[in-house]
C-alpha cells in the first residue's frame, strides 16, 4: 500500500522510473485516487526536494556538557531554573514592579497617617533617623554598629532573598 | 550493556529504561533527538543560540517529567510537542516584547494559481551547489516569515520528514487538517519564491 508520505518520499524515484513495475503500478493507482498527491505532484515536488535537503545544524560542543551539568544539579538539588526576567516578558516585570511600588507607597502613606498623632515622639527619635541616612550613603560609623539591628537591614535582605526564592520556585 | 545494544533500542524502550532511572538511556535519547529538535526549534524561532537554550530546557523537562510519558503516543511526538510548546512560548514572549517582526499575513495562496514550477530542479546540475545554497538560504528566510501554524507544519513535514500521523499527534489536529494545512503552507512558500526564476 502507498501512503501519501510514501508517495511524497518516493515521488522522484518513481518519476525517474527507478521503482519496480509492481511498485510503479501501486504508485499510479494511488495518484489516480488521491487528491492530496495529485496536488503535490503538480505543484510541490520540486519545492519539497529543496526542503528535504535543507542543511541541519548540530548542537554546539558545549551543549552536552552544559546539559549534563544541569542534570547533575537537578539530582543534587542545586538546579536554578531560568530567572524571572528570562521567563516573563519585560512588560510583565515592569507591570509587577509598578504594582509593587504602588502597594509600598500606599503602605507608607497609611503608616504615616497612623503615626501622624505621634509626631512628637518621632522628633525625639532623631539620632535613629540620622543613622538611616548614614546607611543610605553607605557610611557606617562606629556609633551605629550597636543599633544596626534596629535598621531592619538584615531582615529586609532576608525578605528579598525569600522573595527571589519564591519567584524561582514558582516557575 | 554495549553501545551497540543501546543504539539498536527503540525510543520507547529507552524511555522505559529512563523511567527506571537509566542515565545511559537518557544520553542515547539526547543523542538521537538533539539535532532534529535543535533545527526544528531554530527554524521556528529563527535563532540557533536561543534554540539551544530551549533544547536544553526540552531535555531537562524530559529528565524531570519522564514519568508523565505514557506509551499511548510515540515518544518522538511527545518530545516534539514539548519542544514545539517551548518554541511557541518564546515566539509569544517576543511578540509581547515587539522584538520580532512577524509575518504580514499576506494571503497570496489559495486565490492565485499556485500550480507552477518556479524552482529550478535541484538535481539538474551537480555543479550548481552555489545556486542551491542561495535557494536554501532564501527558503530559510521565507519560512521564517510564514505564520506560526504554517511554519511549524512545513518544518515538521518537509524538513524533518515526520509522517502526517505524527504531525497530527504533535499538533493535536485531525489528519485531514494536517494535509490541507501542509498544502496551504507549501503554496504560500512557493508563492513567495516566485521571483527565483
Ligand atoms: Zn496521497
Amino acid at each position: 500500500m502507498v501512503t501519501c508520505e510514501r508517495f511524497e518520499q518516493d515521488y522522484e524515484a518513481w518519476r525517474k522510473g527507478e521503482l519496480t513495475t509492481e511498485e510503479s503500478d501501486v504508485f499510479q493507482k494511488h495518484l489516480d485516487t488521491c487528491n492530496n498527491c495529485q496536488h503535490f505532484a503538480e505543484s510541490f515536488s520540486t519545492l519539497r526536494q529543496y526542503l528535504v535537503a535543507m542543511p541541519q545544524q548540530e548542537p554546539s560542543v558545549r551543549f552536552k556538557y552544559q546539559l549534563n551539568r544541569k542534570i547533575n544539579d537537578i539530582n543534587t538539588g542545586d538546579y536554578k531554573e531560568r530567572s524571572f526576567v528570562n521567563v516573563f516578558p519585560r512588560w510583565a516585570a515592569v507591570g509587577a514592579g509598578i504594582a509593587t511600588g504602588f502597594t509600598l507607597a500606599l503602605v507608607v502613606i497609611i503608616l504615616n497617617i497612623d503615626s501622624g498623632t505621634n509626631n512628637t515622639q518621632m522628633m525625639a527619635d532623631k539620632p535613629k533617623a540620622e543613622s538611616h541616612e548614614q546607611f543610605a550613603s553607605n557610611e557606617i560609623p562606629d556609633s551605629t554598629v550597636q543599633n544596626s539591628d534596629t535598621m531592619n537591614v538584615p531582615e529586609s535582605n532576608y525578605r528579598l532573598d525569600k522573595y527571589s526564592q519564591a519567584v524561582s520556585s514558582e516557575y | 550493556m554495549t553501545l551497540e545494544e543501546q543504539i539498536k533500542k527503540t525510543d520507547e524502550e529507552l524511555i522505559r529504561e529512563l523511567q527506571n532511572g537509566s542515565k545511559d538511556a537518557f544520553d542515547e535519547l539526547v543523542e538521537r533527538f538533539s539535532a532534529p529538535l535543535l533545527n526544528f526549534i531554530a527554524r521556528m524561532i529563527g535563532d540557533y543560540t536561543i534554540a539551544e537554550d530551549l533544547l536544553q530546557e526540552t531535555f531537562i523537562r524530559l529528565w524531570v517529567k519522564k514519568d508523565s510519558y505514557r506509551e499511548i503516543a510515540k515518544f518522538s511526538t511527545w518530545l516534539y510537542t514539548v519542544a514545539g510548546n517551548l518554541a511557541k512560548s518564546e515566539l509569544r514572549r517576543r511578540r509581547f516584547r515587539r522584538m520580532l517582526p512577524l509575518s504580514s499575513g499576506s494571503s497570496g495562496f489559495g486565490e492565485d494559481d499556485d500550480r507552477c514550477f518556479d524552482l529550478p530542479d535541484p538535481n539538474s546540475d551537480p555543479e550548481k551547489d552555489h545556486e542551491r545554497r542561495n535557494i536554501q538560504r532564501r527558503l530559510d528566510e521565507e519560512i521564517s516569515k510564514l505564520p506560526v501554524v504554517f511554519k511549524e507544519i512545513i518544518i515538521l513535514r518537509d524538513i524533518q520528514e515526520l509522517s502526517y500521523e505524527e504531525i497530527s499527534t504533535i499538533l493535536k489536529i485531525p489528519l485531514g487538517t494536517v494535509k490541507s494545512r501542509v498544502n496551504r503552507a507549501r503554496g504560500r512558500l512557493q508563492e513567495s519564491l516566485k521571483d527565483l526564476r
